[in-house]
């Protein structure tokens, strides 16, 4: 230190500066006093904090042990008794708590991700769109996004249960959709085809040659060709397969039996008004903040754009959307989290989503609440995080890309 | 080679709301040289030259590049704009591709070239603006006058029959000033044609084939530069002249 002290004295005396200057110290004794005094502040708040959670977990264990409530996890072996209306991997009454845990899960993840999906599909429609040259388009989606975003989540889910479920027929007189899938106030009933390994192969083959043909296709569009004839013929060929196999598989057609249809799939109303509810709603938001973030594109881009004479789809596309997801991203990640946390709705209308079917019916069956609650929370946590770390890491690309 | 493309404009008139920015502009720009838009602040350059490409709407008047009219209709503005290469004051690079990507994604999208290809003109067209070795860069990480460059690259890259050149060294520091300059000079020698709007009147009196003076929406004063430096027939144009020398 004393060193480089001297040097830079004589540094002010001498002309030809060396490279000592630059090495300054960058901690000093002020840097080194407020480093103290913020460590000390830190580690004050951290044991105040410290001391609260010690003071709530000694309470509860407490309160437990004098209401001789018992605790654990060894429910998740036992034997539930009861039946889930929807679940994606087969429950019955014999099946355990933590069957139901998953199934309960899946649903809320089907949940979420349709919903997350087909809002940011319909939410970009609407925000670029809110930005179009057409004033009635314009002022159509003004329109939806104001009256949409600024009524309640929940009246947005009882409306669209009670318009299904008002509008559609009973089962007796359920519409029939070619004589294959049925529409009722109990649901959409879907036909389900029976998957032999054969018709495995077959489907796996035209999938990838689709795959093929359109990966082909892209290549072709990027250099802003029109897509070769190969890739054309492919896509044809595989689309044509596709079709027979589809075809030429063993259905299984919902059939009416006693008061329900069976077989097949079966989308409940309360699955499809939750999930209309949420994407609708959630659109709303989205439109919003991709209208944002286009505007947040300096008016230079366009006209450069222009000027090169790019065609208006081409500028939205290659120049506007590129630089407006920067500012589209974070929100609309916000937005998600939102849209994984609002699944739990599902219990108002009844969906057997995790909310519903574990920390309903499963707390109240076993009166483990500490341990479902921590259970619950942690998976909504878990799921946030993921998408927040996700974001994260996008981020930190574009702004890399960016400066 | 084909015939230079001429550019007619006839009584071309704009509105900013109830300001007018242009009067009944009308005049013939020749071909395959380089003319010079000068004149004050707010006269109406600018948007003169905007609305040669058809940046900006106008009112009345009518506009004609290479014999074609400049219209409404997206379509055929589309079309012509391929021709009409513009360089802008802020350059506008788009700062999400590099610098290469910001010179073939014009030739890719639109003149359906390879990426090879493109890639190759676009590595030409650096060198000869002398910023071939920034290609892999963002537009971030150069200089005003490198930006600027790169920009004028751009715009060649569609082998356009016009360049319009609105203030490109406005915003720029002396030093770089003179690095595009240099180009623009380059480039007039060429033989395409250019019209400039500019306050380097260095430039106007070495490069132009003509000066046109502009003042309050108005053409006050067309000349060949010689004439119009050293002896400007009208007072507005001696007045600004006095104003911009450094005396």
């Amino acid at each position: 230190m004393t060193v480089l002290e001297h040097e830079r004295l004589g540094a002010a005396w001498s002309p030809p500066i060396t490279g000592a200057v630059e090495a300054a110290p960058i901690i000093g004794p002020r840097q080194r006093r407020a480093k103290r005094v913020a460590f000390i502040q830190q580690a004050l708040v951290l044991l105040a904090v410290g001391l609260l959670v010690a003071l709530i977990a000694r309470n509860t264990i407490i309160n437990l042990q004098a209401r001789g409530l018992a605790s654990g996890f060894d429910f998740l072996w036992q034997e539930a008794g009861f039946k889930i209306a929807f679940a994606l991997i087969p429950v019955d009454a014999t099946s355990t708590y933590g069957r139901v845990f998953v199934a309960g899960l899946l649903n809320s993840l089907l949940i979420a991700a349709l919903g997350i999906v087909a809002a940011t599909l319909l939410g970009f429609v609407l925000g670029i769109a809110r930005v179009s040259p057409s004033p009635p388009l314009r002022f159509l989606t003004r329109g939806y996004v104001e009256l949409v975003r600024n009524l309640p989540l929940l009246l947005h889910l009882l409306l669209w249960q009670t318009v299904i479920l008002r509008s559609l027929p009973t089962v007796k007189d359920a519409i029939g959709l070619g004589g294959i899938a049925f529409l009722s106030n109990r649901g959409l009933y879907l036909p389900t085809p029976l998957l032999g390994n054969q018709a495995n192969l077959l489907l796996a083959a035209a999938t990838a040659i689709t795959a093929i043909a359109w990966i082909l296709h892209r290549r072709a569009r990027s250099c802003g060709k029109a897509s070769p004839l190969l890739a054309k013929g492919l896509s044809a060929g595989s689309l044509l397969l596709l079709v027979l196999v589809l075809i030429g598989l063993d259905w299984q057609v919902p059939q009416l039996s006693g008061f329900d249809y069976r077989g097949g799939l079966k989308l409940m109303p309360e699955f499809v008004s939750l999930i209309a509810a949420l994407t609708l709603y959630n659109a709303a938001f989205i439109a919003e903040i991709v209208r944002a973030g286009i505007q947040s594109v300096d008016k230079g881009q366009r006209e450069a754009a222009a000027a090169l004479g790019l065609s208006s789809r081409q500028i939205l596309r290659l120049v506007i959307v590129p630089q407006a997801l920067r500012v589209i991203v974070p929100p609309i990640a916000n937005q998600y989290t939102h849209i994984i946390k609002a699944s739990s709705l599902a219990t108002v209308v009844g969906f057997p989503d995790l909310v519903n079917v574990f920390l309903g019916t499963s707390l109240n069956q076993t009166g483990r609440a500490v341990e479902i609650v921590a259970m619950t929370a942690a998976v909504y946590l878990v799921l946030c995080a993921a998408v927040a770390l996700a974001t994260e890491a996008f981020n930190r690309r574009v702004a890399l890309v960016e400066r | 080679m084909t015939a230079p493309t001429s550019i007619k404009v006839r009584a071309l008139s704009k509105w900013f709301g109830s300001w007018c920015a242009l009067q009944g502009v009308s005049v013939d720009i020749e071909g395959g040289a380089c003319t010079v838009l000068c004149g004050p602040s707010g006269s109406g350059k600018s948007t003169f030259l905007r609305c040669l490409n058809g940046l900006e709407e106008w009112q009345a008047g009518e506009i004609e590049i290479g014999g074609i009219a400049v219209g409404d209709r997206p379509r055929a503005l589309t079309r012509l704009r391929r021709d009409v290469g513009m360089v802008f004051q802020s350059f506008n690079l788009f700062p999400h591709l590099s610098v290469l990507d910001n010179v073939t994604l014009a030739p890719r999208r639109l003149l359906h070239r390879r990426r090879k290809d493109a890639e190759e003109q676009a590595m030409r067209l650096l060198q000869r603006v002398g910023v071939a070795r920034q290609a892999d860069k963002l537009p971030a990480g150069l200089s005003g006058g490198q930006k600027q460059r790169v920009a004028i690259a751009r715009a060649l890259a569609m082998e356009p029959k016009v360049l319009l050149f609105d203030e490109p060294t406005s915003a720029l520091d002396p030093e770089s000033v003179k690095e595009v300059l240099d180009v623009m000079i380059e480039l007039a020698k060429g033989g395409t044609t250019m019209v400039v709007v500019t306050h380097e009147m260095g430039f106007a009196r070495r490069v132009a084939s003509r000066v046109v003076f502009m003042d309050k929406g108005r053409i006050v004063e067309t000349a060949a530069p010689d004439a119009f430096f050293t002896c400007p027939c009208s007072d507005r144009a001696k007045s600004f002249l006095a104003d911009i020398s450094p005396s």
